[in-house]
């Protein structure tokens, strides 16, 4: 009985919980239509308004135009402030100087409004120029900042929370807007990722804190949990974003319980101005991007390498071959032929505006990239967000998100980057008719290996990403100091992508992939805010439930007739099959009380009950809390001062947790995934053992913080210290192998990470013509294994870097190399006791055993010591500047891109290696190459991978991006009837300085390693912003 | 009275929306299934079945490779190549061969890991059958069963010394369908492994039947694993029961022609077939490239002179079928016999796949014979060895050394199938290849090392002599 009145509540309000996809796609589509006729009624109200306009324009005659400059309390004048007539009719903003004008008739009530500042109103009788000067809303610029659940001011906050500047967002050239996060936010680890147009970059923030889990921020958008998969899972266009906090610590993280463990990052998106006209905002862009081939002049030429094989002794059977060969005179650039450079371009334009009662935001992306690898993308986005006022409690809003993504990503494709590396330069790669050859020779055979231009062109390959997602948001208002909040969220996403080699190439072959997931987030906050006298007091409760499913599909096939069908069902052998399904749920309860003494003493208080399908039945709950208080040092001790003119100090202390550890690993089941068959049927077995008392990780966060601003603000920034300790880390323990597993996943061990992060804004420079601003941020960190609960086993996740109790997190675990043996030719490896071993190459007699048995765990991390970045921007008249020097330093990376270029001698080679040893008492810095002369292709091992021969030192310092730009002046534009035009030009990763060889040191793993992936890419662009 | 009304209308609806939570925290899992869920049915019977022969041959160390290269490494029927460019997919001519194998060899980690992997699997199969009402759990458990029963008794041919030759030597760790996860359990001797998987074998043939064909376990392959078993351990008289129960079965029988006998060898189709992992063309395995790789020029072994003079190379069907002239060393030849071409893909130098024929008919009369023998019934050994010998286009038997022949046919007809290593074994003998290397009779060598991980993770006994 019970169970059927609060379904039919839930329905009626749009909250359903059920779990059937059908559904979930009705919940959608009615907040898509609901959307789609809010946008309707919205259109028609805004001719109305416009026409309006246009009435009135032509039919008062007392009309005047007055002009004017709005400056803060400094003197200083403010760019952006909203200036509205009589609270509806019209609207307007101040320009670069501060200034603007607008039409009035006597009588009218002018607004100035802008964030930070009192809202000021004045009655026009006859003025023509205005000087106005806005106040700040308190003592000091008081900005409202981003956190869990609400906003709160500056000055009552208590947690570390970095609201970034989203100026800065215009900064990237990339599709992703998270690759302007860059150097911009202290502690937040951003590095650029390559791997194609949008894939976003990947984000670490205070250090490492999982070993198996994610460790990447979780997102909130609009209040709404995207997906665990990140940034990756949603499109999001970077002019469409208002405003960005980075939550860090306990106090802001804790209330976001199990899965604010690596740090939030929240996003609100803009909406359009109440009592505001049209506002149109374009945007376009058109940039080229390059790829570094320098690494060509450390290969070696064609006769180099004819030579380097000879004496390898490939042509000892076969002179004829050689002779033939050397007589072609080839000399290849691979990197010519496989590399292109990039065009990309993006444009977007976007409508806002809105009545009393209602405002809108609509806006339509289009990016367009030819990427170096051939590739092609298009994206679309669009989005459309609409608020209204339903009487006058309740406030409704909408919003709805939809991007589509196609790409043919040629980079998947014979591996351009790698064989730009190691294709031989002595090939011949085109027949005489130019056409590229199918077969290209390799060692002393030829035509096995295929051309990766011949089968670049002979593959289809495509890829469709589509995302959409929509949101409603109800918010109704008892009373003054209550109110209450309902959001329900929603992101689905498909992807789809197939690519068929053509029949010609190897008989056909076709891999197919198909996925979607769908997230819903359900949110019910209770927000009350009272004030007695001095006493402050916000409350927030809620409850949240999140449900999340994911869907896929991956065929590989082989074997058609024909290119003319390229489906599953025409391939004559299906050699994977291979389909996923998988969902997860959590509900929550949460509160926060946050307690303000005068503005300057804060407490807050935070709790939160998760409950969670990914846990084991013995630990279904757990409970998170936060403790975290401020004070305002200025308010006691510094009111007079002339040089402080704020400090706060901050402390806290938490919990968070991370519950990303895979749907179902407490359960031991029968799996279907990984495909193996008995007697031409796949067939299932257990993949791993069962442990019920699996529980999520736990992280336990202190922080203390400074907030400073001296000399009027002029030098500003925070410090904060942190220690983030996380325990019950999982991972995999060894079993006995009698178990009948390796290994079962436990919570293992624990991690300390504590650091130091500084940021620091200087004005250095300003006056009515020119400014100058540096925003300099360093963090520091160092992670360090506390425990594991297997002490004599090293945790070796993946790659060459390890956890080791004592040791810090992902040390590197490799030899220690000390040179070539003169006398035998091999690498020498050093003991812990200083004993050398010879790493004996030969195929017979190889002792790699006891070569991997002198690895150790080095005092070398992959994960940087300090990071951070300097942005300084100028503004002279019309014309601005900025630019970033983005760094990381204090890692190390093992540079398998190196190892390839030694150990492949039927590949391409680096120059060196000519001078590898040869003869008993060469001194080289190269062992003797080893070649299997049967199987050339098939790399022989000639040093040992995991040393630190390899081991480059990962520290970069990288000018990472610079923008000028000019601003049309405003009585020119407006002749042609622009509110602003802004025309600029911009380059990224101009500079590096690295000790990493040939690669983009940014493109270095967490698990420490580097190969043939990419080389640094430079951008060059130009554009144009344009408000009408 | 109005704000309480609003108060008391917010209030139930907080209440309202967080109550019916338990669908959303309590999942079950779509794309994979509980022990309990998937063994309802006959059919999820079948499949966990199948899913343990899947496993089982899944990897090169278990029974796709090493089940074999592991036993032939260490005997005398091969001599590895000295060509440095000759090799062997999984690296035995290197790691094993030589005879200095330690408790490191990844062969030997990895059949130790794969065979307990599958036990677990087979336990998990019986624990559930003993508790199920399906009307037919019996098949499934006593093919279980039986499976299990092959398992350890590989263990123990491997990680043991002969049952023979010590009875209260340590074995392997013997794992129950009770035994929890976590349970460590120590080396159980050979008398009691040889136990257990005998009193497996007893329960399972009162339970299977033969509708299987020979790609699973059926009856007969558990009677004549019995017979196997039995003769192993000098229990004569049921070995021969036993051998006689699985010849019972009309299915299978000697063949008795040349192009039968290639048939066997090259395509994997005979009726001499009682048990085999199947291996399908579409698989990756590559078993056909076990001892030999001729598409790739390969030959990383040659026979050794010691069993090519077994044979009479004119009338001897198995010669031709068996071996090979090598083509690069002339007067050598290589192991043909495990080099079948049914999925052979020379063009794409691919070597493709053989089924690995696990327990065969002639086996049977070997172990009658010597059963025989053993029971002090010449004429009844005579009898059986003579049927082998006919049908491999031999006379009868006229010498007057029956005991020595009866090994000599035993070395002849099973060459390469693994039976070369437990027969030195149980005999107590040692073996001197021509490159010189060797082991002595009753040599710590014949047991091979209990692998270092399992040492360190749940402190077993190492095997003397490592």
């Amino acid at each position: 009985m019970k169970k059927m009145t609060s379904k039919k509540v839930r329905t009626a309000l749009l909250f359903s919980l059920k779990t059937s996809l059908k559904k979930k796609l009705a919940a959608l589509f009615l907040i898509a239509s609901v959307l789609d006729v809010q946008s309707g009624n919205d259109s028609k109200k805004l001719k109305t308004a416009n026409k309006q306009v246009v009435t009135i324009t032509h039919e008062i005659s007392n009309q005047q135009k007055i002009h004017g400059i709005v400056k803060d309390h400094t003197g200083l004048p403010l760019i952006g402030v909203t200036i509205v007539v009589n609270d509806k009719q019209q609207a307007t903003t101040t320009d670069f100087d501060g200034k603007f004008e607008i039409t009035v008739t006597n009588g009218d009530v002018l607004s100035f409004s802008f964030l930070g500042f009192k809202t000021k109103k004045i009655k026009i009788t006859d003025q023509v120029l205005l000087h106005v000067t806005l106040e700040p809303s308190t003592k000091e610029l008081d900005e409202l900042i981003l956190v869990g659940y609400g906003k709160t001011s500056r000055n009552k906050i208590t947690g570390a929370v970095t609201k970034v500047d989203t100026k800065v967002l215009q900064n990237t050239q990339n599709v992703s807007f998270a690759d302007a996060l860059i150097g911009v936010v202290p502690g937040l680890f951003v590095q650029e990722n390559f791997a194609s147009p949008d894939a976003p970059p990947s984000i670490l923030l205070r250090g490492v804190g999982s070993i198996s889990a994610s460790t990447e921020p979780m997102i909130v958008v609009d209040g709404v949990q995207m997906p665990r998969s990140g940034l990756g899972a949603f499109s999001l266009n970077a002019a469409d974003i208002k405003e960005i906090s980075i939550l860090k610590d306990a106090a802001s993280t804790s209330i976001y319980g199990s899965k604010g463990t690596n740090g939030v990052i929240i996003v609100t998106t803009k909406r359009g101005n109440r009592n505001a006209g049209l506002q149109v905002s374009f945007n376009t862009r058109l940039g080229l991007k390059k790829a570094d081939e320098s690494f060509t002049n450390d290969l070696m030429n064609g006769s180099q390498k004819l030579d380097y094989e000879e004496s390898l002794g490939f042509y000892k059977s076969n002179p004829a071959l050689l002779q033939k060969r050397r007589n072609s005179n080839t000399d290849v650039n691979w990197a010519d032929l496989l590399l292109k450079n990039e065009i990309n371009r993006e444009n977007d334009i976007s409508f806002s505006g809105g009545s009393d009662k209602i405002n809108y935001y609509t806006s339509v992306t289009y990016n367009n990239v030819e990427n170096i690898f051939g590739s092609h993308y298009k994206r679309y986005t669009a989005t459309t967000r609409v608020d209204f006022d339903w009487g006058t409690r309740f406030k409704v809003g909408f919003s709805g998100n939809f991007g589509n993504v196609n790409e043919e990503d040629k980079r998947t494709i014979g591996s351009p980057f790698s064989n730009a590396f190691l294709l031989n330069p002595w090939l011949t790669v085109f027949d005489e008719n130019g056409d590229p050859l199918r077969l290209l020779d390799v060692g002393n055979s030829s035509g096995i290996p295929y051309n990766p231009l011949y089968v670049r062109d002979n593959t289809n390959v495509s890829a469709n990403r589509k995302n959409i997602g929509g949101s409603v948001n109800l918010t109704y208002t008892p009373f003054r100091w209550l109110s209450l909040n309902g959001v329900l969220g929603a992101n689905y996403n498909s992807t789809k992508s197939s690519s068929f080699e053509k029949v010609i190439v190897n008989g056909g072959v076709l891999s197919y992939a198909n996925g979607d997931n769908n997230n819903y987030t359900g949110t019910l906050t209770a927000t009350i805010a009272k004030k007695f006298k001095k006493h402050n007091f916000d409350i927030v409760m809620g409850n949240e439930f999140n449900e999340y499913e994911t869907n896929s599909l991956s065929v590989f096939a082989r074997d058609f007739n024909s290119d003319a069908i390229q489906t599953i069902s025409a391939a004559k052998t299906v050699s994977t099959l291979s389909e996923r399904k998988s969902h997860a749920g959590s509900l929550s309860y949460f509160s926060r009380l946050n307690y303000s003494f005068d503005n300057t003493y804060n407490l807050s208080l935070s709790c939160r009950r998760d409950g969670s399908s990914r846990f084991g039945d013995n630990h279904k709950y757990a409970n998170f809390w936060s403790v975290g208080t401020s004070w305002n040092i200025h308010d006691d001790f510094f009111k007079e001062s002339m040089h402080v003119s704020s400090l706060k100090l901050r402390a806290s202390i938490g919990t968070s947790g991370n519950d990303f550890i895979g749907d179902f690993a407490s359960q031991s089941l029968y799996g279907y995934r990984s495909q193996i068959n008995y007697a031409g049927s796949a067939v299932p077995y257990l993949t791993r053992g069962e442990n019920a008392d699996l529980t999520w990780e736990k992280n336990n966060n202190k922080n203390i913080g400074l907030d400073y601003g001296l000399f009027r603000n002029r030098i500003s920034g925070t410090i904060d210290y942190y220690i983030r300790d996380t325990k019950d880390l999982l991972n995999s323990k060894p079993l006995p192998l009698t178990s009948g597993f390796t290994e079962l996943i436990s919570n293992v061990g624990d991690f300390r990470n504590e650091g130091i992060e500084i940021s620091l804004h200087l004005l250095n420079f300003r006056n009515k013509h020119f400014s100058w601003t540096s925003d300099f941020n360093i963090a520091f960190n160092k992670g360090t294994v506390l425990s594991l609960s297997n002490e004599k086993d090293l945790l070796i996740n993946s790659g060459s870097t390890v956890f080791k109790e004592g040791s810090a997190i992902r040390s590197f675990y490799i030899t220690d190399w000390a040179g070539v043996n003169p006398k035998t030719g091999f690498n020498q490896y050093r003991s812990k006791d200083g004993k050398l071993t010879d790493y004996n190459t030969n195929r017979t007699g190889s002792n790699t055993n006891e070569i991997n048995g002198l690895r150790q765990v080095v005092n070398k991390t992959s994960i940087p010591k300090y990071h951070g970045g300097l942005t300084n921007t100028f503004q002279f008249r019309n014309l601005d500047m900025s630019f970033l020097i983005s760094y990381a330093g204090g890692h190390y990376v093992l540079n398998k891109g190196i190892y390839n270029l030694y150990n492949n001698p039927a590949f391409n080679q680096h120059v060196t290696v000519a001078a590898a040893w040869k003869n008993p008492g060469d001194q080289a810095d190269l062992a003797v190459r080893q070649v299997y002369l049967a199987r050339p292709t098939s790399a022989m091992v000639s040093d040992y991978k995991a040393s630190s021969q390899f081991l480059q030192d990962a520290s970069y310092i990288k000018w990472k991006n610079i923008t000028l730009g000019y601003t049309l002046n405003k009585i020119v534009s407006d002749k042609i009837g622009i509110q602003r035009l802004r025309i600029y030009v911009q380059g990224q990763n101009l500079l590096t300085k690295t000790a990493v060889s040939y690669i983009d040191p940014e493109y270095a793993t967490a698990s420490g390693g580097i190969g043939l992936s990419s080389s640094l890419l430079r951008g060059y662009s130009f554009g144009l912003n344009a408000n009408f | 009275m109005k704000t309480n009304i609003k108060l008391l209308f917010a209030a139930a609806l907080l209440a309202l929306y967080s109550g019916c939570s338990d669908d959303i925290i309590h999942k079950q899992p779509l794309d994979e299934l509980a022990p309990a869920t998937l063994l309802q049915t006959e059919s999820g019977f079948r499949s966990a079945l199948d899913g343990v022969y899947g496993l089982m041959k899944q990897d090169f160390n278990g029974y796709s490779f090493s089940i074999y290269t592991i036993p032939e490494a260490i005997s005398d029927d091969l001599l590895a190549s000295s060509d440095p460019n000759d090799y062997s997919f999984d690296n035995s001519v290197e790691s094993l061969y030589p005879l200095t194998y330690n408790s490191a060899t990844g062969a030997i980690e990895g059949f130790w890991r794969i065979s307990y992997q599958a036990i677990y699997n087979v336990n998990t199969i019986i624990k559930q059958a003993r508790s199920s009402s399906l009307k037919n759990k019996d098949v499934f458990l006593g093919e279980a069963l039986g499976l299990r029963a092959l398992l350890y008794y590989n263990l123990y041919r491997f990680y043991a010394p002969a049952y023979n030759t010590n009875k209260t030597a340590l074995a392997v760790p013997y794992r129950f369908e009770t035994d929890a996860l976590l349970t460590i359990k120590p080396r159980s001797t050979t008398q009691e492994v040889i136990g257990y998987v005998l009193a497996d074998l007893k329960e399972a043939a009162a339970l299977a039947n033969n509708t299987v064909n020979s790609y699973r376990i059926s009856k007969t392959a558990i009677y004549a694993l019995m017979a196997r078993v039995y003769h192993e351990t000098a229990d004569y008289k049921n070995a021969v029961l036993n051998a006689n129960l699985a010849l019972a079965d009309s299915r299978y029988k000697l063949d008795n022609t040349l192009s039968a006998l290639e048939k066997e060898w090259d395509k994997d189709e005979s009726n001499e077939i009682i048990f085999r992992i199947r291996f399908e063309k579409t698989e990756t395995a590559q078993t056909a490239a076990l001892l030999a790789i001729p598409v790739y020029s390969s030959y990383p072994y040659s026979v050794s002179d010691d069993l090519l003079n077994l044979y009479d190379k004119n009338k001897d069907i198995r010669f031709t079928v068996y071996f090979k002239n090598h083509p690069f060393i002339k007067g050598s030849y290589y192991p043909k016999k495990q080099a079948g071409t049914r999925t052979t893909n020379a063009a794409a130098f691919d070597p493709g796949n053989i089924d690995l024929k696990l327990i065969r008919v002639p086996e049977l009369y070997l172990i009658l014979a010597e059963s025989y023998l053993h029971e002090n019934s010449n004429s009844a050994a005579l009898t059986n060895l003579n049927k082998l010998r006919n049908a491999r286009g031999l006379g009868d038997y006229s010498g007057n050394n029956l005991s020595t022949e009866i090994l000599n046919e035993r070395r002849r007809e099973l060459a390469f199938e693994g039976f070369r290593f437990t027969d030195l074994k149980r005999l107590g003998l040692g073996f001197t290849r021509t490159d010189g290397t060797g082991l002595p009779a009753h040599a710590d060598r014949f047991a091979l090392p209990i692998p270092q991980t399992e040492i360190d993770r749940s402190g077993l006994k190492p095997n003397p002599g490592y």
